[in-house]
């Protein structure tokens, strides 16, 4: 074929061309965030903070993300949904940034930032609910941890780092999550 | 000139224009990122343990994310197709990413996959409904009356799957696998009727419903056209001109009924179109298809880990052409198919097919029944997190002749920040239909030793997904042996023979980017060449790039506007293959396919702000109004025919209630 090498040479040039702009920009995965993203909306209505108080003793519920944000326009969507019953603030928290006071509801730390977030480090904090997809981050580091099986988004929660945040979590989600302690 | 010398200009021309393309920013029908309002509504509404035994993802056999799946995939979602507009399904598909829609003299809509367009029977794509395949033993492909008749509103996406596919699919999986995934009760809450008219007095009826309770989920959808035809002018074979109005009467339907683990598919399609007939000699002829599929499934969960699934599939068709008769086909087929998990990191999908082959390919004569049998199994093995390995196989008997088995290697992997990349092996056969190997003349002999002809493709991609961008890469070679053909026997007649081998290579691009929630770009470039085991270059005539480009518009009040471009470069000639064609028809050139389609909420420009939904759609087809011939790759004799219509309006009037 007297056009291949020419072919192979020009296919080569587009793999290079495409590996280029190789740049940090932020990495979802469409439906997989969008389920998450439900998840997230569900912890409010399964999960009671400090004191007894559900979601909707709270005027204003914080969710913060840090880092990336892996979610594309599935926060905004889920914001505008749930506005007739509640007012969900969504922050963007940089890496190294301070949570804000009065603190979130809801951290969540996506599989992007793993290096920012070793394992031994615990992010426990009152009436804060840690959530990620980064592996080993319910035993590890923080309380929930959704992970992908078999093509569907698993719980695993720790339960005494959810006790120490003094949150309460209700028999149901409970019930459907594996249940894991801290690493000694 | 040096002919070398002009090749390089032509090729380094070529590559201009492709890397222009690629420069602006081009991909194509990729996967849609864009974020719909009704199924994140859906989600919301689930309970949350619902919520964990949600697949993350779609396509394949076993449902797994696009950029994970060992394949290369485009997918089409119902929300494009309402964007772009379109006629029919096969309007649809000719935006996908190196698929080019045409027609023969015989079979007046064909559509190709990666320039392999070896037959115009089109039996090298094999389509799947809901993931059954909808396959003729009588010749394998006249897929026309479902490219034409299919109700498109009834589509929820295409998954349209570009290189071998046999290990899962079967015979036919060969150049590709487009699979119509038609929509759930969900998508038809209300009920839908549709009005269209158009050019050609081309009128047509649709409707849609669906319906859920507790116990049982219906979706059903019909689609009635009929048109008076675009004028086809054309010289033939013994240098007679004339013309013909390409005349169409088309029915489809589908109905899908969901109860426990049983979900009951049927869908019929029947088209009856005039063409020049099977000796591309005038008058012309008339031909009538229908094709009916029926699918009983019963999916049972063994675990959480493990489920089996039986399907019993019958496909049903028959062809009455004026100058060939009456012909038919009846195929049974039974699949039973386990798949779950050995481990947290190990997947496993094992099936088999059963299938009885029943048909008749000429009036007098020419009947065949044979059984066929296949056994196939896929494992998916994760050692880490980012990157998978499938190694399967179908292990393929029919009775008499040895048993084949086709080999599938794939390794995916993600490469993080967005990135992915696939390195794929696959091979497919597409054993001899009742055609090839039955026919008894006057003109064509079939063979019945006939040895399926395989396909061998290395596909190698690399992608780059992030929430609003999709663009993706993807160079292929394929090597084709034991080709089914036509050997010339003289005095215009010919004999089914494997006639030997074919190599196709080329490079993919595409992609989309949702600007923002207005605006949406998809796009795609390839180019392809090929040549036969004596050095004859572009053995299948079709052309060596294409390129697609298309933009919508989405207002807040709920209309939308779009543009897309289709360009198509110019095919081979036939005298390399036929010195002696005769050159009397204008000869087949590049050219631009251009669609603009406009849809209007019409509730929002009458101030209603309640009952009915209404829309108007309206829908330009070919606006550059372009001359489209295509060569008469088929017997070759002349040069090309026309095939397909100047400009055309249509306008769709719906209601939704």
């Amino acid at each position: 074929m007297k056009h291949f090498r020419c072919l192979r040479q020009f296919t080569i040039a587009c793999f290079i061309f495409l590996a280029l702009p190789c740049t940090s920009v932020a990495y979802a995965l469409d439906r997989e965030y969008l389920i998450k993203a439900v998840f997230l909306y569900n912890f409010l209505n399964y999960i009671k903070w400090p004191d007894g108080q559900d979601i909707s003793g709270i005027p204003k519920v914080k969710l913060c993300i840090v880092g990336r944000d892996p979610f594309g326009s599935a926060l905004t969507a889920l914001k505008k949904k749930v506005s007739a019953d509640w007012d969900l603030e969504i922050k963007h928290i940089a890496i190294g940034q301070q949570l804000p006071e009065p603190s979130c509801h809801i951290v969540f730390i996506s599989h992007l930032e793993p290096e920012h977030f070793s394992v031994n480090k615990s992010l426990s904090s009152v009436g804060v609910l840690t959530v990620s997809d980064i592996e080993g981050f319910a035993r590890n580091t923080g309380i929930i941890e959704l992970v992908k099986r078999r093509d569907k988004i698993k719980l695993i929660i720790n339960a005494d780092r959810l006790k120490q945040a003094k949150l309460n979590a209700s028999s149901k989600l409970m019930k459907i999550s594996e249940i894991v302690e801290s690493e000694k | 000139m040096k002919e070398d010398t002009v090749t390089s200009i032509t090729m380094k021309k070529t590559i201009q224009n492709i890397v222009f393309i690629t420069l602006l920013g081009v991909a194509s029908n990729g996967v849609s990122q864009e974020l719909d309002d009704q199924a994140f509504s859906e989600l919301l509404s689930l309970d949350i343990s619902d919520l964990t035994n949600l697949v993350v993802s779609v396509a394949s056999k076993r449902d797994e994310k696009i950029g994970e799946a060992p394949s290369v995939i485009s997918m089409v979602t119902a929300k494009e197709i309402k964007a772009f507009g379109a006629k029919n399904l096969k309007d649809v598909l000719a935006r996908v990413t190196s698929i080019q829609g045409f027609g023969s003299h015989f079979y007046p809509h064909v559509v190709s996959m990666r320039g392999q367009t070896l037959k115009h029977s089109n039996n090298e794509i094999l389509f799947l409904v809901n993931g059954r395949p909808f396959r003729t033993s009588w010749n394998g492909g006249t897929n026309y009356p479902l490219l034409l008749s299919f109700p498109v509103d009834m589509v929820e996406s295409l998954e349209i799957i570009r290189g071998p596919g046999s290990v899962l699919y079967g015979s036919g999986a060969f150049s590709g696998v487009i699979n119509i995934n038609t929509k759930k009760s969900k998508a038809l809450t209300d009920s839908q009727i549709a009005l269209k008219y158009g050019s050609f007095n081309t009128r047509g009826v649709v409707a849609a419903a669906g319906t859920q309770t507790a116990a049982v989920e219906v979706v059903a959808g019909i689609n009635v056209s009929r048109t008076d035809g675009w004028r086809f002018s054309a010289t033939d074979e013994q240098n007679v001109n004339d013309s013909v109005d390409m005349a169409e009467d088309n029915t489809g339907a589908i109905a899908v009924l969901n109860s426990g683990g049983f979900t009951i598919t049927t869908v019929y399609t029947e088209s009856d179109v005039d063409n020049m007939g099977s000796g591309v000699r005038w008058p012309t002829s008339s031909q009538q298809v229908s094709h009916a599929l029926v699918d009983l499934a019963y999916q049972h969960d063994l675990s959480s880990m493990w489920n089996v699934s039986y399907n019993l599939t019958y496909n049903h068709f028959d062809i009455d052409a004026s100058d060939a008769g009456k012909r038919y086909s009846r195929d049974l087929l039974f699949e039973p198919m386990l798949q779950g998990a050995l481990s947290d990191t190990l997947d496993v999908l094992i099936g088999g097919v059963y299938e009885n082959q029943d048909g008749s390919v000429a009036e007098n004569g020419g009947d065949y029944d044979s059984n066929h049998s296949s056994f196939y199994s896929q494992l998916d093995y994760r050692p880490w997190e980012r990157i998978k390995f499938t190694a399967g196989f179908q292990r393929n008997k029919v009775k008499g002749m040895d048993a084949d088995v086709s080999p599938r290697l794939g390794m995916v992997a993600d490469l993080g920040k967005g990135w992915g990349g696939k390195l794929l092996y696959g091979k497919a056969f597409r054993s001899a239909y009742g055609t090839e190997k039955f026919v008894n003349g006057p003109r064509i002999f079939g063979a019945p030793k006939l040895l399926p002809e395989t396909i061998a493709t290395w596909d190698a991609q690399l992608f780059y997904q992030t929430p609003h961008l999709y663009i993706a890469t993807t160079y292929f070679h394929s090597q084709i042996e034991d080709l089914i053909g036509r050997i010339p026997n003289g005095g215009g007649t010919f004999t089914f023979a494997n006639s030997g081998k074919a190599n196709f290579e080329g490079l993919e691009l595409e992609g989309c980017y949702n600007v923002d929630e207005h605006w949406a770009l998809h796009g795609s470039a390839t180019y392809q060449q090929s040549d036969d085991n004596s050095n004859v270059d572009d053995v299948s005539l079709s052309p060596n790039v294409m390129a697609k480009l298309g933009l919508s518009y989405q207002t807040n009040s709920g209309h939308s506007f779009s543009a897309f471009n289709s360009y198509f470069g110019e095919p081979a000639d036939i005298s390399q293959h036929n010195p002696g064609v005769a050159q009397v028809n204008p000869k087949a050139e590049a050219y631009n396919l251009l669609t603009l389609n406009a849809s209007l909420n019409l509730n929002r420009l009458l101030g209603k702000s309640n009952g009915s939904n209404m829309s108007l759609e309206l829908y330009v087809d070919n606006a550059l109004n372009e001359a489209i011939y295509y060569p008469e790759f088929n017997r070759k004799r002349i040069n090309a025919i026309p095939v397909y219509s100047g400009r055309a309006y249509y306008a769709t009037f719906k209601l939704a209630f």
